[in-house]
């Protein structure tokens, strides 16, 4: 945000640390992964549709939906669903879109017994 | 002289359970987020997602198209207005840095706030905080000890590196002693960072008078008093201006103490400048990205013992990974003071060094500090008995107290040790372990995979050298221990037994202590008598108490109950000293108006501290009283005692001359009132001796703990229920801190557990039933005789389950260890399936 020159921020100018929204790879998320997300989520929207009318995703019912709808519960639908619409969230922030977290945990020191 | 109870004491009038049950239970407690002030609007924190990023810009303009949208704050905002860094607590061992409310600059933690938006309807504030753009550039982060030694990237600029405090006990010679001794050990252990996890999350709510530039505020803290100040501080306000209360709070294990937190300043500006009643409430994750955790402590650590197995020599190196610097960063300071436990070691060389990391900041969590230092030489003390060849129930018992016996008020480790082997049955359980360990021998693992272990550990201190060492931590200006008004410790048989003139003898009226006298002055107006601008510090507490027409008591406490049962112990201590029934009393904390001066509720300290308070106002408004009905009846006072709300001679307790209402009337008096500003003249902490039995599964790595033993001496016993819940929280604190809870942070500085989904804590199905023992020395140093309870169970509990783990490992024969806690099942199967042994030379040179 100051833009005068800062002692405190005199690693700015390193290699490595260019502005991630000037970036070609971001401009290319921007362009093709951000809609494709959106396509897929209001997919997904279209899909939790029929569990407004159970009996109608029950097994035995005579009009029985196709898909993979029927095995999962709606609590876990939603789940799927909300975990697209934090992405899309994260994506409409564009220059702020964080770094997938990596599954591995790193422990505070190398030297842990 | 030891004053040693070997059974629970407490009077028989007490109450069964807790007064505030009732109301806790029946869903009629009140919490900051119930209240709902009109036209309120709500707050929402725009946080980094970076863990290490300079801010190139913040952009509100989507969000302002919402027509929730009310209001925005930056950094540059806040130092545009002048508003103060961060608070942080003065202590001499760490480097001050300037944190900001909202990132100034770069932010330098994922979660930390970078601005904070004001909304109209609470639905709206995620969706609007999403839309505030925020353009990063980020930089290089570190996340390990070793890159913040090695400076990968300088957090604080001005500091030059990222070390943040060092400090050292030495004492004797430990390199000398160690090189002569007859065994030697050397380890490495750990425990990671772990949340405090109450179960209600941080909330404020603010409302502004224009009229009277003050700020009415609700917040969920464990000091009213702390955060009144820290807000005129950093809002360069007078303190008078902040009237700061807090309601019935779901636990704060230290995470809602002295630390500073930016939301509750954040909110008073919001407040100010749009006239609305501002409120914010945390999200379970903010909850786990913001609020300050603990632990994260790493030693290398070599202890040494003669041939008769008494250690001669500590020699340790404590490192913690800090976190950026909080208020409280002082947290591994406390590790080494509380190291050498109960162990009277000659020879000390600790030393810890502290550096700050991409992560939130360390605080102070259940213990602060004492879990892990308990751990450290709890566990070097199982590996050096071992090494001796000695049990290591008998080789703590020749290391605690050398001497004939405890002194007075101090807890004696033996009787403990030995109350445990009895209570225990300690030698059933070691034949039940070795019944596992032969049919797991005999039939294999495949047919019975489970192993037992047995672990023991001491927690408390050798009180006699704190005195050698004359360590002052009051803190207090106000000079020497004991009350303003000079009340007498506690003493066995009663402290209200004595007669009422003797004590009056001690009183100076007219002094600080002296009553005050109230005939229905609204709070605002009234002030606190003997009340001057000195600080109080960690060892003092106020009080007030009151006394009307009916007889009913009112007891205002400077310290904050959030779960501890003070209105109930503190109901008591009054109902004790003034005669009247229980029910007649009530406590009042929490409310800067009401009770202006005060400490608050954290660090084991309440019931010393703040119960000395109340029974030093307790006595003088007593001794008051007398005093006046002896004016008014015309009898010697020395005569006079009270029972029952009036008053007697006390050589005839049944012959009531006079009630409270006559002698009220007469002196034309609505009310009295006594108040007391309590300091101790020492720590008083209760110790104790755990025992954990446990099985292990080989083949899963499981661990279940089958049975807990504590056998404690928390001094006087005031109320059973309490002690001993106090202690099950605590053990069960330490159970998931040493099995199942860890922040994990990847290589990126991401928080990876921030819900309870990823946050492993122990659930009733996990927790073990513990079994509570006592052996009562009362304190000469509170006026209750109590000892500090609240973080005992958690500061032994560590040593005594991964001791009891690494004693199942070591039927094995593989050498496998667990150093490193949590010990979930994944770090044991990984240390059961360790293809090398680890000898000591192995271990010496990892």
């Amino acid at each position: 945000m100051s833009s005068s020159p800062d002692p405190i921020f005199f690693r700015a100018g390193k290699a490595g640390t260019k502005r991630e929204s000037r970036k070609l790879g971001f401009l290319l998320y921007e362009a093709i992964h951000g809609p494709l997300v959106l396509l897929k989520a209001v997919y997904r929207q279209l899909q939790i549709v029929p569990l407004l009318f159970p009996w109608r995703i029950l097994p035995s019912a005579s009009c029985a939906l196709s898909g993979p709808v029927h095995l999962i519960s709606l609590a876990e639908l939603r789940m799927k669903i909300s975990s697209e619409v934090t992405c899309i969230a994260a994506a409409s922030r564009g220059f702020s879109k964080p770094r997938k977290a990596r599954v591995t945990p790193r422990p505070s020191t190398v030297r842990v017994p | 002289m030891t004053m040693s109870v070997t059974t629970p004491k407490q009077r028989e009038d007490a109450p069964e359970g807790r007064v505030e049950d009732r109301r806790l239970l029946t869903g009629k407690g009140r919490y900051v987020d119930d209240l709902k002030l009109e036209g309120q609007a709500y707050m929402g924190m725009v946080r980094s997602p970076y863990a290490h990023a300079k801010i190139n810009s913040i952009d509100f303009s989507k969000a302002r198209e919402s027509p929730d949208f009310i209001a925005s704050l930056t950094g540059e905002d806040l130092l545009k207005e002048g508003v103060q860094p961060l608070s942080q607590n003065p202590w001499p061992f760490q480097k001050r840095a300037k944190r900001y409310h909202l990132a100034v600059g770069k932010a330098r933690f994922a979660g930390e706030p970078v601005a904070a938006i004001l909304v109209r309807d609470k639905n709206s504030v995620e969706d609007l905080i999403d839309l505030v753009e925020v353009d990063y550039d980020s930089l290089p982060v570190v996340t390990t000890i070793e890159e913040s030694k090695q400076n990968k990237a300088i957090i604080y600029e001005d500091w030059g590196n990222n070390a943040s405090l060092t400090s050292e006990v030495k004492k004797g010679d430990a390199e000398k002693a160690i090189a002569s001794a007859a065994f030697v050990i050397h380890a490495r252990e750990g425990i990671a960072r772990q949340g405090a996890a109450p179960i209600e999350p941080h909330a404020v709510l603010v409302e502004y008078d224009s009229k009277q530039d003050s700020y009415d505020v609700w917040a969920t803290v464990q000091s009213v008093h702390g955060t009144r100040d820290k807000l005129a501080s950093e809002l360069k306000k007078p303190k008078e201006k902040f009237h700061v209360r807090v309601m019935d709070m779901g636990g704060g294990f230290g995470s809602k103490g002295a630390q500073s937190y930016p939301e509750a300043p954040l909110a008073c500006i919001f407040a100010r400048r749009t006239g609305l009643p501002v409120k914010w409430t945390a999200t379970r994750s903010e909850e786990f990205l913001e609020a300050a955790s603990g632990r994260d402590e790493y030693c290398d650590i070599t202890l040494a013992c003669d041939k008769n197995g008494r250690i001669v020599a500590v020699k340790a190196s404590v490192e913690c990974d800090l976190g950026v610097t909080g208020s409280q960063a002082h947290m591994p300071t406390m590790t080494i003071e509380t190291m050498p436990g109960p162990y009277r070691i000659p020879n000390q060389d600790i030393t810890v060094a502290a550096y700050v990391t991409n992560k939130m900041p360390i605080g102070p969590v259940r213990g602060a500090g004492g879990p892990e230092g308990c751990y450290f030489i709890e566990r070097a003390v199982d590996l050096l008995a071992r090494r001796a060849g000695l049990d290591p129930l008998e080789f703590r018992r020749r290391n605690v107290s050398r001497r004939e016996g405890p002194a007075e008020g101090e807890a004696d480790f033996r009787l403990l040790l030995d109350t445990l082997v009895k209570s225990s049955h300690y030698e059933e359980l070691s034949r039940w372990r070795s019944d596992l360990h032969s049919k797991f021998a005999q039939q294999g693992p495949s047919h019975s995979s489970l192993i037992g272990g047995l672990g023991v550990s001491v927690t408390g201190s050798d009180e006699s050298e704190d005195e050698e060492e004359g360590e002052d931590w009051s803190g207090a200006s106000s000079g020497g221990g004991g009350a303003d008004g000079g009340s007498k410790p506690w003493q066995p048989g009663g402290g209200s037994s004595g007669g009422a003139g003797e004590r009056w003898a001690g009183q100076t009226p007219g002094g600080s202590g002296a009553a005050w006298q109230s005939s229905g002055d609204s709070p605002e107006r009234r002030t606190w008598p003997g009340a001057s601008e000195e600080t109080l510090g960690f060892m003092s507490e106020t009080a007030r108490v009151t006394l009307d027409k009916e007889g009913k008591v009112t007891v205002y406490t400077g310290s904050s109950p959030h779960g501890q049962g003070e209105e109930t112990t503190f109901a008591q201590l009054a109902s004790e000293e003034l005669g009247v029934p229980l029910k007649d009393v009530t406590v009042v904390w929490g409310d800067t108006t009401l009770i202006p001066r005060g400490i608050g509720t954290f660090g084991s300290r309440s019931a010393a501290t703040g119960g000395s308070a109340v029974i030093d106002a307790s006595r003088k408004l007593k001794a008051q009283l007398v005093v006046r009905a002896s004016e008014a009846l015309g009898v010697d006072a020395k005569s006079l005692d009270m029972r029952g709300g009036g008053f007697v001679r006390a050589s005839q307790p049944d012959a009531v001359l006079a009630t409270l209402n006559d002698v009220l009337v007469k002196q034309r008096a609505d009310e009295v009132s006594a108040s007391s500003v309590f300091t101790l003249s020492g720590l008083s902490y209760s110790s104790g001796v755990h025992l954990c039995a446990l099985t292990l599964d080989v083949e899963l790595g499981k661990v279940k703990i089958v049975k807990y033993f504590v056998v404690e001496d928390c001094g006087r016993m005031i109320n059973k229920a309490i002690v001993e819940g106090q202690l099950h929280g605590g053990v069960l604190h330490a159970v998931g801190g040493a099995l199942f809870e860890r922040l994990a942070y990847d290589e990126e500085g991401n928080l990876l557990s921030s819900t309870f989904m990823d946050y492993n804590i122990p659930t009733a199905l996990d927790s073990p039933e513990v079994q509570v023992f006592h052996e009562t020395t009362p304190s000469t140093v509170t006026l209750d005789g109590a000892k500090g309870v609240g973080e005992s169970g958690t500061n032994g509990a560590y040593a005594a389950v991964i001791n009891a783990l690494n004693d199942a490992l070591s039927q094995l024969g593989t050498g496998a260890e667990v150093n490193m806690v949590p010990a979930t099942p994944d770090a044991v199967f990984r240390a059961l399936n360790a293809k090398r042994a680890k000898t000591p030379a192995a271990r010496d040179s990892s």
